[in-house]
């Protein structure tokens, strides 16, 4: 009589079907899941097993430590008298000329930053991140305090919330873009020099000293890739720091408030204590971001080739060395990297280099991905109030 | 009392002390240092814009200008000629490929069986060199004998040649077994009846004259019919056109000229201004002395003279309409002279091709033919027009000599076909992967994937560009060219560095964002919708596709589109992989086009701006690129951001 018995029920199907087709969709999910893992494995296992044999030796010390503390040189490749293929870096073959003038030496080749080792970007991305963090954390955890501590919800909130999203989808390259045209080209940026530039816009004698404080932008310099690495990391470490700031129960301000403490006092006695270590957390986690980056500091901070460290090459004293120190161009890993696969022929020659920094490279950056990811989770297990 | 003391003690800590400066206590002071901080995020998004914005938004009134110079100079006049040639030279590039496809392959046949013989000739002078000598010996001999007349000497002439002919007979038949089959016939394209065929008409061979055996004398005779009138239409082709070309580069030469002279008169006020600065500031009188005279030289003239410098354009217009009527004419009759049906399939597509795109080519050769009887030097530039040239451009060239062309569309087409193909691969990936590690996956599952997809997200964008050009390309390559996998559109591929090859990559890069994304948005459903669907029965599999899925369906969008953001802005691994070629790929391809190299947005900005002078043209392209980058990546946070809130579940 009614409707009811010839609607059917939309999942009535016959049950074998039914299991089958479920192991089915099972499976197919499982085995995308299990692909893309093993995708990412095969990388990994691929660039170990390639770059292992260059980074560690089987004597005592086990890390060849040659690679890790030289810098890059340019490698030779010549074949000796007995016709047997020989490498050597450029500073070692010029000094192997110089003693053995009778030398012969045919087909000869050479490879920029191919021998040598990875020390001077390895300082460079130390330096960089090291920059970029200071100020990333700095900015970033104020966001985070006032987001979470003074802001009520409202209009003017959910702007900066939209503006750090839309930070947070901005490609890496526009924002090295951005940082080229303010911290290396505006000339606004004062640094402190014994010569002035030709470009600067306004210059002051400091007196007793015969330098200058000069507006004449920082150029491409490890500040301005700091700079710019920061901006990029912001959103990361304002997330992260706001879940922390969220962690930490009401009750703990308002007892403090209840006490007398100002809003301040609260939040200085009561509230960042605890939430230390998710901010250190915060801060592993941007580093692990930052130090991967190559787009941003392309044009505001690297450069493929410096002869020393940048503590040496610094000139000047004082606030003058500090200066110096920073507006200087640096080396920067994933830089080497790219100039390294970018530029350089792949030969049997070339590829010891290549695969030693990748894997140095990569082995780093996980290395702090994994102590991030660890210190989150004993520090979520700690916070249960 | 102890316990009594310590809130006592915390609460003279906190006590206020409120003293106040320009009537901002210090708790507003507090609060107004972190609101600046959060400020920071909105002043940096506007700094972006300002900054860019200062940069690329001189670029379209400069590239206008140079627009016009272009016109001015008659450098477009000349290119409305150059894009004639070019579209000849593509169709003849065609018809050559043709040619030599037909070469290979259709005369495949009695190119064969004249190279097999060949191959047998060597062979056989090889190993019966003796015979060979002494039937030429006995003929010599029987020749002689015949000359002198003397009919016994004839008799045993005779038959001393019978026995040589007999000797060499039997060397043959002892030869002929070992003839290697593949040796001799290398491309392999005889039949077996072929090479029976040849085996037996061995014996018409005269080794002595050299005289082949009938059937390799036809198919000779044949593959010259074949190819020669092939060869006459290839010939009627490729000089068609010479006229126009000779045209072209006389006019081209004359406009190069103009552009330099009208570029130097342009700076010439500043180079007069910076000689006589320079005069100025020289010790040396001869030094001085010099610049004066070379400022001296510098005429500053009011408007350079482009009516009189061109004119020359003008008288052209009535020869180049003359020549492209008469090279019309000439290409309608070599297209007429091509084989209609050539043996080779390939010869058959590429002439198919050429077939197909000459009523485009005639009408675009005719619309340019317009465009240079219309050019005059001294029309306007439309602004739409200069606009269209660079978001619809199909040329990025720099560093030119002639003329430097900004034209997006190249780079927004292998930019966009990349992001495509990433998200094509990662969408089902990681969607799969949500739905298996939200649904499906046991407990201790979810934990270590979610924790494996952080480590995927932590892989540098570098060390993926690195792993492409090392193992990716070569394994594609290296897979393309597999037999069994070449029905595979696009396979074999050309280049180990392809479109294919960064979509891959960039796809593990856009996997844990929409992973990540899609599982918040899986988590976001009520439980009770689930629970529902399973009360009434439905399996597993059938509440996620028809209720969860659906009832997910707002966050996994957005999901997807902040992939796409990601993706498209992505830089090191294009700059890496893409092979950098600027030029719009070949959708003839069809799907195959995804295994050409391709450039990017990202990859432009990489890999030219750190070589460009700050403030030119090019640089402010650049930065223009880059702000169309920006505002790609804000539209799509906000877009992402709607779908959001317009769909939300309440």
């Amino acid at each position: 009589m009614s409707n009811g018995s010839k609607e059917r029920n939309p999942f009535r199907s016959s049950s074998k079907r039914r299991r089958r087709n479920d192991a089915g969709g099972h499976a197919l999910f499982a085995f995308f899941t299990y692909f893309v893992l093993a995708c990412t494995a095969y990388i990994f296992l691929d660039i170990a097993v390639k770059g292992a044999p260059v980074v560690f030796k089987a004597e005592a010390p086990f890390v060849n430590l040659g690679f890790i503390f030289n810098n890059p040189e340019t490698l030779v490749v010549f074949k000796d008298g007995n016709g047997e293929k020989v490498r050597m870096a450029m500073s070692d073959f010029s000094e192997f000329k110089k003693a053995n003038p009778e030398a012969v030496i045919t087909d000869e080749h050479t490879f920029s930053y191919c021998a040598g080792g990875i020390w001077g970007p390895l300082v460079g991305t130390a330096l960089l991140v090291g920059i970029c963090m200071v100020i990333a954390l700095f900015a970033g955890v104020a966001s985070a305090i006032f987001l979470n501590e003074y802001a009520r919800h409202g209009r003017f909130m959910n702007t900066i919330r939209l503006a750090i999203m839309n930070l947070a989808g901005v490609p890496s390259i526009v924002f090295g873009l951005f940082g080229l045209g303010v911290f290396c080209l505006w000339p606004w940026l004062p640094v402190l020099t014994y010569e002035p530039s030709g470009n600067a816009v306004a210059t002051f004698a400091i007196p007793f000293t015969d330098g200058f404080l000069s507006f004449q932008g920082w150029g491409t310099s490890m500040i301005a890739g700091g700079c710019t690495l920061a901006i990029m990391v912001l959103p990361v470490i304002i997330a992260a720091c706001e879940e922390s700031l969220k962690a930490v129960p009401m009750g703990f301000r308002e007892a403090a408030m209840a006490l007398g403490a100002t809003k301040w006092q609260a939040i200085r006695t009561a509230v960042l204590p605890y939430a230390k270590p998710g901010i250190l957390t915060a801060s592993i986690l941007g580093i692990t971001r930052v130090a991967g980056e190559t787009a941003p500091i392309m044009f505001t901070a690297a450069l493929a080739h410096k002869a020393g460290l940048p503590w040496a090459e610094a000139k000047g004293g004082g606030l003058f060395w500090v200066s110096d120190f920073f507006t200087q161009s640096v080396q920067a890993l994933p830089y080497h990297i790219y100039t390294v696969s970018a530029r350089i022929p792949r030969s049997e020659d070339t590829e010891p280099m290549q695969n030693g920094s990748v894997f140095v490279f990569l082995l780093l950056v996980m290395a702090f991905a994994a102590l991030s990811i660890s210190m989150r989770a004993r520090y979520r297990k700690k916070l249960k109030w | 009392m102890a316990a009594m003391r310590g809130p006592q003690v915390m609460a003279k800590r906190f006590q206020k002390r409120d003293k106040r400066f320009l009537g901002i206590g210090a708790q507003g002071a507090i609060k107004g240092f972190f609101g600046g901080n959060a400020l920071l995020s909105i002043a940096i998004l506007l700094l972006i814009c300002v900054f860019l914005g200062k940069e690329a938004v001189f670029f379209f009134p400069k590239h206008h200008e140079e627009l016009e110079l272009y016109r001015e100079s008659g450098q477009e006049y000349v290119d409305s000629m150059k894009r004639q040639v070019e579209g000849h030279a593509e169709l003849n590039g065609l018809v050559a490929q043709a040619y030599y496809a037909e070469l290979d392959e259709i005369a495949g046949k009695e190119r064969s069986i004249v190279e097999a013989f060949g191959a047998i000739v060597d062979t056989g002078e090889d190993l019966g060199e003796d015979e060979i000598d002494d039937w030429a010996d006995a003929r010599d001999d029987l020749e002689d004998a015949r000359d002198d007349g003397d009919a016994a000497a004839i008799a045993t002439a005779q038959q001393a040649e019978a026995q040589a002919r007999a000797a060499w007979a039997a060397k043959l038949g002892a030869i002929t077994p070992e003839l290697r089959r593949g040796e001799v016939d290398s491309y392999g394209r005889l039949t077996d009846a072929d090479w029976e065929q040849l085996l037996a008409s061995l014996g018409e061979w005269d080794p002595v004259e050299e005289e082949p055996p009938a059937m390799v004398e036809e198919a000779e005779a044949a593959l010259k019919r074949k190819m020669t009138s092939f060869g006459d239409a290839r010939d009627a082709f490729a000089t068609a056109v010479s006229d126009l070309r000779q045209l072209k580069e006389r006019l081209r030469g004359i406009a190069m000229d103009v552009k330099d002279e009208a570029v130097a008169d342009q700076t010439a006020a500043a180079r007069k201004a910076a000689l006589l600065a320079g005069a100025e500031k020289a010790v040396q009188a001869e030094d001085r002395q010099r610049r004066l005279d070379e400022a001296a030289a510098i005429v500053i003239r009011e408007k350079f003279p482009f009516a009189e410098r061109t004119a020359v354009f003008y008288e052209s217009k009535p020869e180049h309409a003359k020549v492209a009527e008469e090279y019309l004419v000439k290409f309608d009759a070599a297209l007429a002279l091509l084989p209609v049906a050539p043996g080779s399939p390939e010869a058959m597509a590429k002439l198919e091709t050429v077939r197909e795109k000459a009523p485009d080519f005639r009408s675009d050769f005719q619309r340019y033919s317009a465009a240079v009887q219309e050019w005059t030097h001294d029309k306007p530039y439309g602004w739409f027009k200069s606009l269209g040239k660079f978001f619809f451009g199909k040329d990025w060239v720099t560093n030119s000599s002639w003329h430097d062309f900004y034209g997006l569309l190249p780079l927004f087409t292998g930019s966009l076909l990349i992001s495509l193909i990433a998200l094509a691969v990662a969408v089902p990936f990681s969607m799969g992967a949500a739905i298996y590690v939200n649904q499906l996956a046991h407990p201790w599952e979810q934990h270590i994937i979610k924790l494996a997809i952080e480590f995927v997200q932590a892989i540098p964008s570098v060390v993926l560009g690195f792993f492409g050009i090392m193992v990716l390309g070569t394994f594609l390559r290296d897979l393309s060219q597999v037999e069994w996998l070449s029905w595979v559109p696009g396979f074999p591929m050309q280049e180990r560095l392809n479109i294919l090859n960064a979509g891959l990559l960039l796809a593990l890069m856009a996997v844990p964002t929409i992973f990540t994304l899609c599982e918040d948005a899986l988590n976001n459903v009520p439980k009770a919708f689930t629970e529902a669907s399973l009360a009434l029965g439905a399996s597993k599999l059938q509440t996620i596709l028809r209720v969860l899925l659906p009832a997910a369906i707002s966050g996994i969008l957005a999901a997807v589109l902040l992939g796409f953001g990601r993706v498209i802005g992505e830089t090191m691994v294009v700059l890496l992989v893409a092979g950098n070629k600027i030029a719009i790929p070949d959708f003839a391809a069809g799907i195959g086009v995804v295994t050409q190299p391709a450039h990017t947005m990202t990859g432009i900005i990489a890999q030219e701006t750190g070589e460009v002078d700050p403030g030119s043209l090019h640089w402010r392209a650049l930065f223009m690129v880059g702000l169309i980058l920006f505002a790609i990546s804000l539209f799509i946070n906000w877009t992402a951001q709607k779908i959001i809130h317009r769909f939300r579940i309440a």
